[in-house]
């Protein structure tokens, strides 16, 4: 312990050795780097054993048990069918497979349409099971355990060193319900489920193109379900595709359970308080920002979709921000902003001015401040540390507790804090009101992780505030905005485009109409910059005449 | 060449730009106001213009002493044209100058924090947590310090004209005449005497090799002396108009006490502490600019490849250095005295440097 503590503060006097090979930036002029990680990674694999799968049934079924545990595991199902033209065994969990549809689309149709034939080849097989969509082969032993362990169906016949794995899984999951953290009024209330397949129909239902990718990618060593990485072809930089790809491959771990947990692996400073990415249960929000340039990852059981890379000031976007006109949107987003600024500096301001600087106070209000102040034996920044310890309690517990007394821990927080805490003389009535804005304030903002971490740098203004006063929060808030414009986001800058200005990046504060907002954001460098004609208004009166004439020519010079 | 900074890439012109301004700026907070209009009288306003076209040759200068070599930093331009030894000796005479200059700057700031917002704090205190925001930021690098600043600085900017513009109703044009002051050739000299105003413009040229072109240096120099001379003059107007000269000399801290005198109704009053937020900001920048600019300089004197194992010892110095005077008086009174004269080096320099470059391309030529 007292080793690596004094490693550490060696460390702030040691220089650590040039990073510039292992950062990502999605400018042009920077090339590829540490393209060797990718390769080690696809040497390793190559290099993993891999054993042929026996042509006897009985050695097959040896293996599988023993491999299975059956004896002990007794929803490990097996069984061996004797058809005229060959022995034919299947072997599935019977938890994860649905045994009626097993019977109606293989052992019926294998039943009804055998072959006369006696030279019955597996792949024969693949002809009749017509029902079956995913069908595919395996003929190693690796690969057949990973598939069982999948959910699929494995089918083998006798003599052939070759096996089938069927998709008929046996529940699709809960179906598509509204979000439960992003609620918006406006806009489609569809959200994201834990079956990944059916969050993938939601997003191509959504844009119907061919160029939307999703590739498929492992999810752990002891995956239960793949992860996406979806990205359109045409718009996406291939570099952050890339990059994107080489991290979620080089996830070398046990098990994977969320996407808030792949975040943590793949983020570019996995040690800083604010999340460098988004997760949403929207699929349109996520349709949207594949369609502005970035990536995004979704994942067998997480009703989430994974995007990059994004801005600070992405996370304060709220999906209705799109729906809503143009002024609505550009106001509640400043709102927004005001109550990101309320919730971090507000307690930290009140004790400052309560404690160092009443002079800032206008008079009235100073003395009304004082007076209710008069009997409170605690200082303003423990009766605020009071109140925020108190909140964080009834939050932590409102989430814990069953639905069905879930009002109940509001009636009690009600109490204790709007009535019993003032009347006890704990704390004052001002100091409630400062904390009930600053909560209100915190739960304006559409991010839910951000919201978490604001609370938690609210603390350190307090500290500050009640240290130093003003001069100690805004020490602190330089060190915040020093952290901020460190982190980056798949190689953008996290306060981009405000730090390092980026003029051209519109859709910040101000939503620009949607009928100017023509170009996908530059910052995500994307290959096709243009969304929507520059014209898209050709019909009103406000649009010179000459602009249609000049797309035209332009379309027609582009035709050639 | 020397490796300036940990990672590779350049800064912004415009977040370069808010940097250097903030760290010319903080001058005006300390008390040039005071000392200008004390020299010049009512003319004080037009000192900084004057100084400003003093200025402006030198920066001329050294703008084309570095485009004749790109890639390189003024003291990696005295190492090709003077020789190492000489390198070494004008990057260590210049660090000396600069870290004293800061160290005093530091000082002063402590004293006007625990005199107006925080009397019962020890000084030691605010001095050394605003030393570990500097250290932070200098460690970090030049990228960070300009985002930094680029962050805060539109908003002080602003926050600030407002609080000039507020005053003005409390002031009297007629404070204003009469308008030549002493008279011209007074102002005029007033102006040289003052030419340390500036003089961190030149500093730049330590990080020109990381402008991605010599343009953006050149549009970063001008853009800032432009902007800080129009500051300077808009303060200098409001403070003259509010504390007209005789009374001025007497004023502890100049814009301090310009923005207490702020009040409408009950609920526009007493904006100083609002006026000290944007100061302080501003100031712990502009320090923390100083300070890397001290390590950076010494790192290339010393030419080590790395100049942040030096932030920490140099905050230590800086330390030192911001207890030597007794009292913030002696401050005060050694920091006016070390502002004005460290400029001359700064200005010199470059200037030296041009001219030997253009009396030996023409021996060059001749042979």
């Amino acid at each position: 312990m007292l080793k690596t503590w004094l490693q550490r503060i060696k460390n702030i006097f040691l220089v650590a050795p040039p990073t510039m090979d292992k950062t990502f930036s999605l400018s042009p002029s920077r090339g590829l780097y540490n393209v060797k990680l990718a390769r080690q990674l696809k040497q390793e694999q190559a290099q993993r054993p891999v054993t042929p799968l026996p042509n006897e049934r009985t050695e097959i079924e040896a293996l599988l048990t023993e491999t299975f545990y059956a004896r002990r595991n007794p929803d490990f199902t097996y069984r061996s069918f004797d058809f005229p033209w060959g022995n034919l065994f299947i072997a599935f969990y019977d938890s994860l497979i649905d045994a009626k549809m097993v019977q109606e689309s293989v052992i019926n149709p294998l039943l009804n349409s055998s072959p006369v034939d006696t030279n019955v080849e597996i792949t024969t097989l693949l002809g009749l099971l017509t029902d079956c969509h995913v069908v595919q082969k395996v003929d190693t032993v690796e690969s057949l355990v990973q598939s069982i362990t999948k959910g699929y169906l494995f089918i083998f016949l006798d003599g052939y060193s070759q096996g089938l794995v069927l998709e008929v899984a046996a529940d699709k999951g809960r179906a598509v319900e509204t979000t439960q953290t992003e609620s918006v009024v406006t806009g489609p209330y569809e959200g994201f489920v834990e079956n990944v397949q059916k969050n993938l129909f939601l997003l191509r239902r959504r844009l119907a193109s061919s160029d939307l990718i999703a590739e498929k990618l492992p999810a752990g060593r002891r995956e239960r379900g793949p992860m996406y990485l979806l990205y359109f072809k045409g718009i996406t930089n291939p570099k952050l595709v890339r990059e994107m790809r080489r991290r979620l491959k080089s996830l070398d771990v046990d098990a994977l359970h969320n996407l808030y947990r792949v975040e943590q692996y793949i983020q570019d400073n996995p040690r800083s308080l604010f999340s460098q990415m988004t997760l949403t249960e929207r699929p349109d929000r996520t349709a949207a920002f594949l369609l502005e340039g970035s990536v995004a990852v979704l994942m067998e059981g997480s009703p989430l979709a994974l995007i990059a890379p994004v801005t600070f000031w992405a996370q304060l976007h709220s999906p209705e921000d799109s729906y809503f006109r143009w002024p609505v949107a550009s106001f509640v987003r400043i709102i927004r902003v005001f109550g990101m600024i309320v919730t971090i500096f507000l307690p930290g301001l009140y004790v400052a001015f309560v404690n160092f600087h009443p002079e800032m106070i206008p008079t009235e209000l100073l003395m009304s401040i004082a007076s209710s102040r008069e009997r409170i034996p605690l200082p303003a920044a423990l009766s605020l540390l009071f109140l925020e310890i108190a909140f964080e309690f009834i939050r932590e517990a409102a989430q814990r507790v069953p639905k069905s007394i879930g009002p109940t821990i509001g009636i009690v927080g009600a109490i204790i804090i709007g009535q019993a805490v003032v009347e006890a003389g704990v704390v004052s009535p001002l100091s409630i009101i400062v904390m009930a804005m600053t909560a209100l304030a915190g739960f304006s903002l559409p991010q839910f992780q951000l919201t978490y971490t604001l609370r938690i740098i609210r603390l350190g203004m307090l500290a500050a505030g009640s240290i130093f006063g003003i001069y100690g929060i805004l020490l602190a808030m330089i060190i915040l905005i020093c952290h901020l414009v460190r982190i980056r986001s798949f190689g953008i800058p996290l306060l981009s485009p405000s730090s390092p200005l980026f003029a051209k990046e519109e859709d910040v504060l101000w939503r620009p109409p949607p009928f100017y907002d023509e170009k996908r954001p530059p910052l995500l460098r994307p290959l096709n910059q243009k969304n929507q004609a520059t014209v898209t208004r050709p019909w009103s009166p406000q649009t010179p005449i000459e602009l249609s004439l000049l797309q035209k020519e332009q379309f027609h010079k582009r035709k050639g | 060449m020397m490796k300036l900074v940990k990672q590779d890439g350049h800064v912004g012109a415009i977040e370069t730009f808010g940097t250097m301004v903030m760290f010319i700026f903080l001058d005006i907070m300390m008390v040039y106001p005071r000392s200008v209009a004390a020299a010049a009288s009512t003319a004080a306003w037009q000192v900084p213009i004057v100084t400003l076209f003093y200025s402006i040759p030198f920066f001329y200068v050294l703008d084309r002493l570095l485009a004749e070599y790109p890639g390189k930093s003024l003291l990696g331009v005295v190492r090709h044209l003077w020789g190492q030894g000489i390198g070494t000796g004008v990057g260590l005479l210049s660090f000396i100058l600069l870290i004293s200059f800061v160290g005093y700057q530091v000082r002063v700031f402590g004293e006007f924090i625990i005199t107006t917002i925080l009397p019962n704090t020890p000084i030691s205190a605010v001095i050394i947590a605003l030393i570990l925001v500097m250290c932070a930021l200098a460690y970090y690098g030049i990228e960070t310090i300009t985002r930094v600043s680029w962050n805060v600085f539109p908003w002080i900017i602003v926050v600030y004209l407002i609080a000039l513009a507020l005053v003005i109703p409390f002031g009297n044009a007629y404070n204003l005449a009469p308008f030549w002051g002493n008279g011209v050739l007074a102002t005029v000299g007033t102006g040289a005497l003052q030419i340390g105003t500036y003089k961190e413009i030149m500093i730049l040229g330590y990080i020109a090799p990381l402008f991605r072109q010599h343009s953006s240096f050149r549009r970063v120099g001008y853009g800032t002396l432009l902007f800080t001379a129009f500051l300077y003059v808009v303060s200098e107007v409001c403070f003259i108009m509010v504390f007209p000269p005789p009374m001025s000399d007497r004023i502890g801290f100049p814009l301090y006490s310009l923005v207490r005198v702020i009040s409408y109704s009950g609920l526009w009053q007493r904006l100083d502490p609002l006026f000290i937020f944007v100061w302080a900001t501003m100031t712990t920048v502009g320090l923390a600019t100083g300070l890397y600019f001290n390590a950076l300089i010494f790192a290339q004197a010393s030419r080590a490849s790395d100049y942040r194992p030096y932030v920490f010892p140099l905050a230590v110095l800086v330390i030192t250095i911001a207890f030597i005077p007794a009292s913030a008086l002696e401050a005060v009174r050694h920091y006016e005295v070390i502002s004005n004269s460290i400029a001359v080096p700064f200005f010199v320099l470059p200037l030296l440097l041009w001219i030997w470059m253009k009396i030996t391309s023409l021996l060059r030529r001749k042979q």
